[in-house]
C-alpha cells in the first residue's frame, strides 16, 4: 500500500494481471488513485452489506453476553448467591439475499 | 504465571479496541427515506456495543482468574466474599443491558432518531451504573497494582465506548 501511495502522488497508471502459463490476463487496469480508493477499508459500502454485517455483530454481542452470564452464574452459585437471569439466545441473522435461478423461458 | 495472564488479557483488551471508530464513510443504495447519517449512527452504536461486550467479557475472565489466583501471601488476588459477589453481579448487569440493547438495535436496522437514542441511553445508563460499582469496589478489592491496572483498563474501555454511543446525535 505504501508503494501505491507513492505512485499515486505522481498520478501513475498500473495494471494488475494474473499469469496463466505464458498468457497475462489483466485483472485491474487504471489510475493508481482509483485502485487505491477501491482497496481502502474506509471506502464505499452498500447499505445491505452494512445491515447484514451489523446484524451478525449484534448476534455475536448477545451470544457473548449469554456466555458471560452462564459463567458468572456458576461463580455466584459457588458463593451461594441466587443466579442472574439469562436471556434467551438470539436467532441467527437472516441470510444475505442471493440471486435465484435464471427464469425459465 | 500471574504476569503471563495479565499480559494475555491486556493483549485481548487492545484487540477489543479495534472497531470503535466510525467504520463506513459512504453508504450507497440507501432505501427511500433512510439517510446516510441514520445508518452511520446505527452502525457506530452497533460497533461500540460490541466493543463493550468484548471488554466486559475480558473483564469477566480476568476477575474469575484473579479469584482463582493465589498471591505471594497465599491468599486469592481477589478473595471470596460480598465484594467478589458485587463485582460479578455488576459485570452480569452489564451483560444483561448489552443483551437487551443488541436485541433492540436489531429491530431498528435503518433508523436513528431521538427516541432510539433515548432507548439506547437507558441501556448505557444501566451499564454506567454497574461500572460505578466496579470502579468503587473492583479496583479496591483486587490486590496488587498490576491487577488493579488491568481491571481499570477494561473499565476504561467500556466507559470510552459508552461515551461514543452517548455522543451519537
Amino acid at each position: 500500500m505504501a508503494a501505491l501511495g507513492t505512485l499515486a502522488l505522481i498520478d501513475s497508471g498500473v495494471t494488475l494481471a494474473l499469469q496463466i502459463g505464458s498468457v497475462l490476463v489483466p485483472l485491474i487496469k487504471g489510475a493508481i488513485s482509483s485502485i487505491k480508493q477501491d482497496l481502502s477499508p474506509q471506502g464505499t459500502v452498500v447499505y445491505t452489506v452494512v445491515i447484514s454485517t451489523d446484524q451478525a455483530e449484534l448476534v455475536d454481542t448477545a451470544t457473548v453476553s449469554i456466555t458471560d452470564l452462564v459463567a458468572i452464574n456458576k461463580e455466584l452459585q459457588a458463593q451461594n448467591v441466587i443466579p442472574l437471569v439469562v436471556p434467551t439466545p438470539p436467532a441467527a441473522p437472516p441470510a444475505a439475499p442471493t440471486q435465484g435461478p435464471p427464469p425459465t423461458p | 504465571m500471574i504476569r503471563k495472564r495479565l499480559v494475555l488479557t491486556l493483549a485481548l483488551a487492545c484487540v477489543s479496541l479495534v472497531g470503535c471508530a466510525a467504520r463506513q464513510s459512504t453508504i450507497t443504495n440507501l432505501p427511500a427515506g433512510v439517510t446516510q447519517a441514520q445508518v452511520q449512527s446505527w452502525d457506530s452504536a452497533v460497533a461500540n456495543l460490541h466493543a463493550i461486550a468484548i471488554a466486559n467479557s475480558n473483564l469477566r475472565v480476568a476477575v474469575i482468574q484473579l479469584h482463582a489466583t493465589l498471591g505471594t501471601n497465599g491468599q486469592p488476588v481477589l478473595p471470596s466474599g460480598q465484594v467478589y459477589v458485587d463485582i460479578l453481579t455488576a459485570i452480569g448487569r452489564i451483560d444483561q443491558a448489552e443483551n437487551a440493547a443488541s436485541s433492540f438495535l436489531s429491530t431498528v436496522p435503518n433508523n436513528w432518531n431521538q427516541s432510539i437514542s433515548a432507548q439506547i441511553g437507558s441501556y448505557t445508563g444501566a451499564i454506567s451504573a454497574a461500572l460505578q460499582t466496579l470502579t468503587n469496589e473492583g479496583t479496591l478489592a483486587v490486590k496488587g497494582t498490576a491487577a488493579q491496572n488491568q481491571v481499570s483498563q477494561f473499565i476504561g474501555n467500556i466507559a470510552a465506548a459508552i461515551k461514543i454511543i452517548a455522543s451519537l446525535a
